[in-house]
């Protein structure tokens, strides 16, 4: 099960936040750790790494990060796909989503990722299907 | 109006990015004056800003009624905000949660999709165990929304509410179950996930969807729910291994042809974690290798991705199959020097568990080289200058370094004065504080290898006179304590000093004063140890020249003692305190007589202080030697322990075994045991594999004993072996270790010239090794063992066991690497309600979802008065009928008393007579129908003796207990199955039971079935019953061999747990394999229970008795129906006996009783085990149709489902 799903911009500036379990003791401090594990690694290294008792997969797109993090029993490759699959979403939803769409459209931004991640599980892989929900409204 | 909306707060915080406190400052006050507005607009967008802010760490806890208000708006939009809101911001502990039961319950009720998926998508955030319990009801009735989109979100959110209310789960379970075939494939997703979690918790509870997930796994296309599927057969194959068997073709097939890596990955670990491996038989080698060259792929792979879950799961692999991963070493140790941390950690964790005899020296060496400041000619340019420089990488280093030497029982270290070396070296690396270790390790290798000591102390004089480390005594991180273990070995083991003075010299140096205390105290100590021991040379060879360079020294010393009398340490002053007493004392008796050439009295006494006698270690099985003191008995309970406790003690004990410190052996054997514990029919193959397991551990304990330090004997004869294994050793040319010392990577040169080399002599056989030098085979020191030790047993007990003191020390503080290497516990419980929830036992009929107390309107407190009033009525009119009909069928049969022609018993026989018994006669008579001799005067009135043919009479009455014959339950072409189900006369804990006999015949001419058996599968209704068995015959839980043309019967016991209703079916599975042949024979088995296997036969009922049951309780039986059978009526019989025979027919079947039988009807009446009655009457009429005749019997029960499953019985009747 997913824990937190975080997106931040290189300046560790969180732009999204959803937790999945229970909120971390100081929710800022918590995501700014984290978010600094992510931002120091290079290019090259792996996409997984450990931070406390969470494991992180992440992935970058131009100057934000897509955080994932769980405890245990998830597929790192899976959730890899998984990120890929809500950029996508945001990417066909927003037409080339940018740093300033999820900043100023926060609460479609939680629409599409409710869509596709629901209570830490991977609720929907179809891109239609996401939207579907979203543009209805 | 005038307000803001979010976008405009952003775009204003962006705008004043100088001064953005303030800027939100004021924006937050905006914010509280505009929820309190009465436009619920402003307050919606009010909440949404304060949501925004939240997320930049702003606090709204403050807004939480507000947040509810909104959540009520009927606006779509702000019911969002609302919701959101409340997800990101209420606790469990928000007292206004208490308000939203009925909010979300109207939410939910919504016609509009998207408001129910708003509110299911709120509530799984917030759900608290009230919510959960008042709305689980709701929810699960949306299961079956005609919308996938509102079934897959209801379906994730019952897995929180399950977690706050794990009541809900057991009787929603069968409900979530259907979702695994809904037509929609998210909502099967779904349904995989919650299942997948659920099924981690307590995986038993899930053993039965196997078969529909498998269809999944085959049939679906989805990766994302195929990796879940694969999870979850990972959890559930080490319960049931036959699984293994089936999963293995699909897993095999995926592994080689997916093209996506995260579903290749998937398989791959589930076929190591899921113990796969070890099921497959003979391919298992073949298995692993696969699985090991796909991980190769991912290491050799530029990707750091798929290098990374690559030494994840040979990690996984290690403990089961190292040789195979220590084929790959070479790209693992290149690993470790990755740039990425993340790999390199995941990198020595397998190294750690890797490391053998042979490896260890390059491993060590490569580790050291993290360690080392890269140099200035390039060769270290790898390593980045803050990797090298961090001192926690460095400290983890170290600690693995030790780790990996020490384990088990320095196993893998073949010459100790390498290790001595390297300990020596790390003691060198500056800006770590692991002086603690260290010590450790250095006071415990010389303590227990003798060999070593010569050359310990070398090296320990080496360090102590190393004024670069004295220099370090001051900074914060340091490794000066390891000088206390310098000390303690120089004082320990002096006779191998080489020059005392000098040493002495070192211990009294003035950097002493800045050391820790504690090493202050031991060289303290130690200072008069060594005195002690030179003044036991010097007394031999005493003479006046000698003796004033005695005082001299003496007089140096104990100057300098004078530095540590001045500690502000207690310990170290008193210590030293005393020291300068015993040197004032020998001062004294030397100055007392100057020209003696005898030495002073005082100092022959010196050396008995300190070794009288030599330091040994503890034997490891020493504690377990220590007779157990008379009159104590511990296996007896100092206090009763409470009795739920004992239950949970299987699960404990299992989860203080697996962190077991000899790591190879032990997380297999733990699997053993539980699968041991958890079922009964497998114990064959557990018995074997056991027997497989115990060879292996005892090869092991071999191995150990080899090498270990911990098992030489104190007693001569034991030395003696000691010797004999010693020289052993030296002619098993495996195990002779081949080690090039590599000492020089520290500059420190290894001074071991003086040890004659022992050349390993080859074998002929197998490949040829270069000719190494090894080092000669190290000497132990003896162990202790208590003096009044019991006689011993074996050499192979307790070897796992360690009795040392250091020992244990180094176990808890290694103990995270360990942990690393250990498979994963899939029944790690966690402190959850749902592990407790059983989902094998049926549903009872009390079981249900709580109602929610909420307070009803006026209107629906009158509907409900009036439906109550209804029922009564309704009641009381069947009452009555009940007794009418009664009432005339008495008035009926006294009318036909006046053409009373009552038919003999022998009616068959057409005697007729006449007889003028009345009806109360009559119906005493037939009290005992069953009783032949008194059937003798039974008469019957027939009211049409000739157009309508006699009822049958006391056969039918008499012999309604037929047997009914077996039915067919399975032929195919090697095996035929019929079963028998009938009522057994025990109760198992007062449960009625039904007894199954099978009767298997191998049909097959040449071919043998052999390891057949059956698998009874708990369903809500029927539990397997194991502890009753038929006196004579086999139980189905037996595991048969039939031999071609044999049979054999076998009895299975079931509790009727259940309901009678329709469609009961008592299930096994069948399992058997044929000789000479590898096909898997599973097939499902379903046995149809009738509702006539629960009647009871042995209370005959008596028309008069009949009638005041439906008198008196004629409203219970509430229910009705009515069965027509039609009866083809051929020319050759006679009607009569064809109506016979059809009423024979249905009573043997339904094994309903003949009440009474009047003219052109019967009564018939039956009562279950469970008191369910059943009442009807029987009616023919030949009339309606030409040829045929039709039975129609009105049946009246007390049991809908009872009814129902009765029904359908009769009306599969074929006459």
């Amino acid at each position: 099960m997913i824990s937190f799903c975080l997106i931040t911009n290189r300046r560790c500036q969180t732009r999204f936040i959803r937790y999945y379990d229970e909120l971390p003791q100081d929710p800022t401090a918590f995501e700014l750790n984290i978010a600094r594990e992510c931002i120091i690694r290079k290019p090259a290294h792996a996409l997984f790494v450990q931070v406390g008792k969470y494991k992180i997969v992440y992935r970058v797109y131009a100057s934000l990060y897509f955080i994932f993090g769980y405890e245990r029993d998830e597929n790192e490759f899976a959730i890899l796909e998984l990120i890929q699959n809500c950029v996508e979403a945001l990417d066909v939803y927003f037409e080339k989503v940018t740093e300033l769409d999820i900043l100023c459209n926060i609460e479609k931004v939680h629409m599409i990722m409710e869509e596709t991640v629901a209570k830490g599980y991977c609720l929907e892989t179809n891109q239609a299907r996401i939207l579907e929900g979203v543009t209805a409204l | 109006m005038f307000e803001k909306s979010l976008t405009d707060l952003i775009r204003g915080i962006r705008a004043n990015k100088k001064n953005e406190q303030k800027y939100i400052a004021v924006c937050l006050q905006e914010i509280r004056n505009e929820v309190k507005s009465n436009d619920i607009d402003v307050k919606g967008i009010a909440v949404a800003k304060l949501t925004y802010l939240q997320m930049l760490g702003y606090d709204m806890s403050w807004a939480s009624f507000h947040i509810v208000e909104v959540m009520s708006s009927p606006k779509l939009l702000h019911k969002r905000a609302g919701y959101l809101a409340a997800a990101q911001s209420f606790q469990q502990d928000t007292d206004v949660l208490m308000l939203t039961t009925n909010l979300i319950k109207k939410d939910l009720a919504s016609s509009q999709p998207l408001e129910i998926g708003i509110a299911v998508n709120g509530l799984s955030h917030i759900v608290t165990p009230d919510l959960a319990r008042d709305l689980c009801q709701d929810l699960v009735a949306m299961l079956n929304h005609s919308r996938p989109y509102i079934r897959k979100k209801v379906v994730l959110v019952l897995y929180k509410v399950f977690l706050k209310f794990p009541e809900a789960l057991r009787v929603s379970f069968p409900r979530l179950k259907e979702k695994l075939e809904d037509a929609d494939p998210s909502v099967v997703s779904a349904t995989v996930s919650v299942i997948c979690e659920l099924a981690r918790k307590s995986p038993r509870n899930y053993l039965s969807l196997a078969p529909q997930l498998f269809r999944l796994l085959t049939t679906s296309a989805n990766n994302w729910m195929l990796i879940k599927i694969i999870k979850m057969f990972a959890s559930l194959t080490p319960l049931e291994p036959r699984l293994i068997k089936k999963l293995l073709p699909p897993l095999t097939s995926l592994i080689q042809t997916t093209p996506a890596m995260s579903l290749l990955y998937e398989c791959i670990h589930t076929v190591i974690t899921g113990g796969f491996l070890e099921a497959a038989g003979d391919s298992s080698h073949a298995l692993a290798a696969t699985c090991v060259n796909k991980l190769r792929r991912f290491l050799e792979d530029p990707d750091q991705n798929l290098k990374y879950v690559g030494l994840l799961a040979m990690s996984r692999l290690l403990s089961t199959h190292p040789k195979l991963i220590s084929e790959h070493k070479d790209i693992i140790l290149e690993c470790i020097d990755d740039d990425d941390f993340s790999i390199r950690f995941r990198a020595l964790d397998l190294v750690v568990g890797m490391a053998n005899k042979k490896s260890l020296v390059d491993i060590v060496k490569r580790l050291i080289a993290h360690l080392v400041p890269a140099d200035s000619n390039g060769a270290s340019s790898l390593h980045e200058a803050s990797s090298v420089l961090d001192p926690v990488y460095r400290t983890d280093i170290i600690n693995r370094i030790v780790f990996i030497c020490s384990q088990n029982q320095y196993r893998n270290v073949a010459n100790f004065e390498w290790y001595i070396t390297v300990l020596v070296g790390l003691a060198h690396v500056s800006g770590v504080s692991v002086g603690e270790i260290l010590t450790n390790q250095l006071m415990d290798v010389s303590v227990r290898v003798k060999s070593v000591r010569p050359f310990a102390v070398k090296q320990m004089f080496r360090l102590l006179s190393d004024q670069q480390l004295l220099k370090t005594a001051k900074k914060r991180d340091t490794n000066i304590e390891v000088l206390s273990a310098a000390a303690w070995i120089c004082g320990e083991y002096c006779s191998f000093l080489d020059n005392i003075p000098s040493t002495l010299e070192c211990l009294l140096t003035s950097y002493v004063v800045d050391m820790p205390v504690k090493v202050q105290a031991i060289y303290v100590h130690n200072i008069i140890k060594i005195y002690g021991f030179w003044v036991n040379e010097l007394i031999d060879e005493w003479n006046t020249e000698l003796q004033t360079e005695f005082v001299k020294v003496t007089e140096v010393i104990k100057d300098k003692m004078g530095m540590f009398t001045r500690s502000a340490d207690l310990e170290v002053q008193e210590r030293a305190c005393s020291a300068r007493a015993i040197f004032d004392i020998v001062l004294e008796s030397i100055s007392q007589d100057l020209t003696s050439e005898q030495a002073p009295l005082a100092l022959q006494g010196l050396p008995a202080l300190f070794s009288l006698y030599e330091l040994n270690p503890v034997a490891p099985k020493a504690q377990k030697k220590v007779p157990v003191p008379e009159g104590l008995d511990l296996d007896a309970w100092i206090n009763e322990p409470l009795p739920d406790l004992v239950d949970d003690s299987e699960s404990e004990i299992a989860s203080v075994e697996s962190p077991s410190f000899d790591m190879d052996f032990s997380t297999t054997t733990t699997a053993n045991k539980k699968k041991k514990k958890k079922s009964r029919s497998r114990k064959y193959e557990e018995d074997s594999e056991d027997e497989e397991d115990k060879e292996r551990r005892r090869a092991a304990r071999m191995e150990a004993l080899r090498n270990d330090p911990y098992y030489i004997m104190s007693d001569k004869s034991e030395k003696q072996k000691q010797a004999a294994r010693l020289l052993d050793l030296e002619d098993d040319v495996d195990s002779i270790p081949i080690v090039k010392l590599s000492v020089d990577d520290f500059g420190i040169s290894a001074d071991n010239g003086g040890k004659p080399k022992k050349h390993s002599k080859k074998k002929s056989k197998g490949k040829r090794q270069p000719r190494a030098p090894s080092p000669p085979p190290p000497e132990y020191a003896p162990e202790e063992m208590p003096e009044d030790a019991l006689a011993s047993g074996s050499d192979q007990e307790g070897t796992n066991g360690i009795g040392n003191n250091s020992n244990t020390k180094r176990r808890g503080s290694n103990q995270t690497y360990g942990k690393n290497l250990q498979r994963k516990d899939i029944f790690a419980t966690d402190d959850d309600g749902l592990n407790t929830v059983d989902l094998s036992t049926p549903l009872g009929a009390d079981e249900r979802l709580p109602e929610q107390q909420t307070y009803l309107s006026p209107e629906e407190l009158r509907r409900r008065e009036e439906a109550r009033v209804r029922v009564e009525r309704r009641e009381r009119r069947l009452a009555q009928s009940a007794s009418t009909t009664a009432l005339k069928n008495d008035g009926e049969r006294k009318k036909k008393k006046k053409k009373r022609k009552s038919v003999d018993e022998s009616a068959k026989k057409s005697r007729k007579s006449t007889s003028t018994s009345g009806t109360k006669d009559k119906k005493k008579k037939k009290k005992k129908p069953t009783a032949a001799v008194e059937s003798e005067s039974e008469q019957l009135e027939n009211g049409y003796t000739n157009e309508v043919p006699d009822m049958p009479t006391e056969d039918l009455l008499k012999d309604q207990r037929k047997q009914i014959l077996p039915k067919l339950l399975l032929d195919n072409d090697q095996i035929e199955v019929h079963y028998q189900l009938s009522l057994s006369d025990e109760k198992d804990n007062g449960i009625p039971v039904i007894e199954a006999k099978l009767f298997i015949k191998n049909k097959s001419t040449d071919a043998t079935l052999t390891n057949l058996h059956f698998t009874t599968i708990e369903t809500f209704d029927f539990r397997y019953v194991e502890h009753m068995r038929h006196s004579t015959l086999a139980s189905i839980s037996d595991t048969f061999e039939l031999e071609a043309g044999k049979d054999v019967e076998a009895v299975g016991y079931f509790a009727i747990t259940g309901d009678i209703r329709r469609g009961l079916c008592l299930r096994c599975d069948l399992q058997y394999d044929i000789q000479d042949s590898s096909a898997l024979n599973q097939i499902a088995l379903e046995m149809n229970v009738q509702p006539s296997v629960f009647l009871i036969q042995d209370q005959p009922m008596d028309p008069t008795h009949f009638a005041a049951l439906l008198a008196e309780h004629g409203q219970e039986f509430d229910y009705r129906d009515s069965v027509a059978i039609e009866i083809p009526i051929s020319t050759e019989t006679a009607v009569d006996q064809m109506l016979i025979d059809a009423l024979s027919t249905i009573t043997s079947t339904t094994q309903l009783q003949v009440v009474e039988v009047v003219p052109g009807a019967a009564s018939l009446y039956a009562k279950s085990i469970q008191g369910s009655q059943i009442a009807g009457l029987l009616k023919y009429d030949l009339t309606s149709q030409e040829g045929r005749a039709t039975i129609t019997i009105d049946l009246k029960c007390t049991d809908d489902g009872f009814l129902e499953a009765f029904v359908d019985q009769l009306n599969s009747i074929n006459v």
